[in-house]
């Protein structure tokens, strides 16, 4: 009898092992198992099963649990932006983060996803694209449009006006008819810099400088 | 003949408790007896997150104290950030950055930046 008890004992033990109940051991411990399930949440297959943990039991670390699964897939190309970002919710961070590393379209159109998207990082968002931009070497008739596009952030152009024009190879600021002496100095900044042209990464330059 | 494994088991626990018992001051760990006195483990972990998350915000020094008795990193760090954001209103950014520095690298980092730049988190 006390070995059939023994023998269930142990079966039960074995089958609650087999079961693998992440963070079963913290079921007391609500802080705990949030923070547990939310340390796991790269697990998570896809933005459902991860809003599913975070908005749940891990509600406690509710943001760090949503930066956390989106952090592990930012440069993963079979996750898309928009799972990214709906995953991030709220969370500016996490937003200008996905904004950072999957930037679409024109210079001129990521610089308004920032001011839309994530208000508090818009300058610190629209710097990063425009340095993206200007390190990829862009046309001139680019540079010289772009200024119009950057009426918000005038001295972002002129610290990166020097850097498009080296980077796309072009002479000087002949073309530049507006604020000649903003690009004749920023160009000469640009001159100067070791690696001027080794952009921050994205999705398509993971390391720097243009794909391919 | 060296020790063997249970036994160097049983001496390390004794000078962890020896150290929480200093580190909290003869007073304060006769207050938090019944938790040093259980074996260590879940069941002393809980206990000791329930004496912590008691504390007040003026308490830090006993917090980080009783934290550094926690064995279980996870139970650990889930009860710090828990009395970091409940008390951090009475809290100031020094002492709530001190408890935050108690943290595993990556929820130090999302600590000091609730802290910091609440603004920003949701």
């Amino acid at each position: 009898m006390r070995a059939e008890g023994a023998l269930a004992a142990s079966l039960a033990v074995a089958l609650l092992a087999c079961r693998d109940e992440p963070c079963a051991e913290y079921a007391a411990l609500p802080e705990a198992r949030g923070l547990c399930l939310a340390r796991r949440v790269d697990a998570a297959p896809d933005a459902a099963a991860a809003l599913a943990v975070c908005q749940g039991e891990a509600r406690e670390v509710e943001a760090l649990c949503r930066q956390r699964w989106v952090e592990a897939r930012l440069m993963d190309r079979h996750t898309a932006a928009d799972d990214l970002l709906r995953v991030c919710g709220a969370h500016q961070e996490c937003v200008f983060e996905v904004l950072d590393a999957r930037p679409t379209g024109t210079v001129a159109e990521q610089v308004l996803r920032c001011e839309t998207a994530v208000p508090l990082y818009a300058r610190d968002c629209a710097g990063h694209a425009v340095e993206r931009w200007a390190t990829a070497g862009p046309p001139e008739a680019e540079i010289v449009a772009l200024r119009r596009g950057l009426d918000r952030y005038p001295d972002l152009w002129s610290s990166y006006v020097g850097i498009a024009l080296v980077c796309g190879g072009h002479p000087g600021c002949d073309a530049v008819a507006i604020e000649r002496h903003a690009c004749e100095q920023s160009l000469a900044k640009a001159r100067a810099l070791a690696t001027p042209c080794r952009t921050r990464p994205s999705i398509d330059r993971p390391l720097g400088g243009p794909p391919g | 003949m060296p020790a063997s494994s249970p036994q160097l088991l049983v001496f390390a626990g004794a000078l962890l408790l020896g150290g929480g018992v200093l580190a909290l001051g003869w007073d304060r760990a006769q207050a938090e007896a019944p938790c040093l006195e259980r074996a260590a483990g879940l069941e002393r972990d809980a206990c000791l997150r329930d004496t912590i998350l008691a504390a007040p915000a003026d308490d830090v020094a006993r917090v980080i104290g009783l934290a550094s008795v926690t064995s279980d990193p996870v139970v650990r760090d889930a009860t710090l950030m828990t009395w970091v954001m409940r008390n951090r209103p009475a809290l100031s950014s020094d002492a709530a950055l001190r408890v935050c520095g108690r943290l595993s690298t990556t929820e130090a980092r999302a600590c000091e930046r609730k802290v910091l730049s609440p603004h920003l988190w949701p």
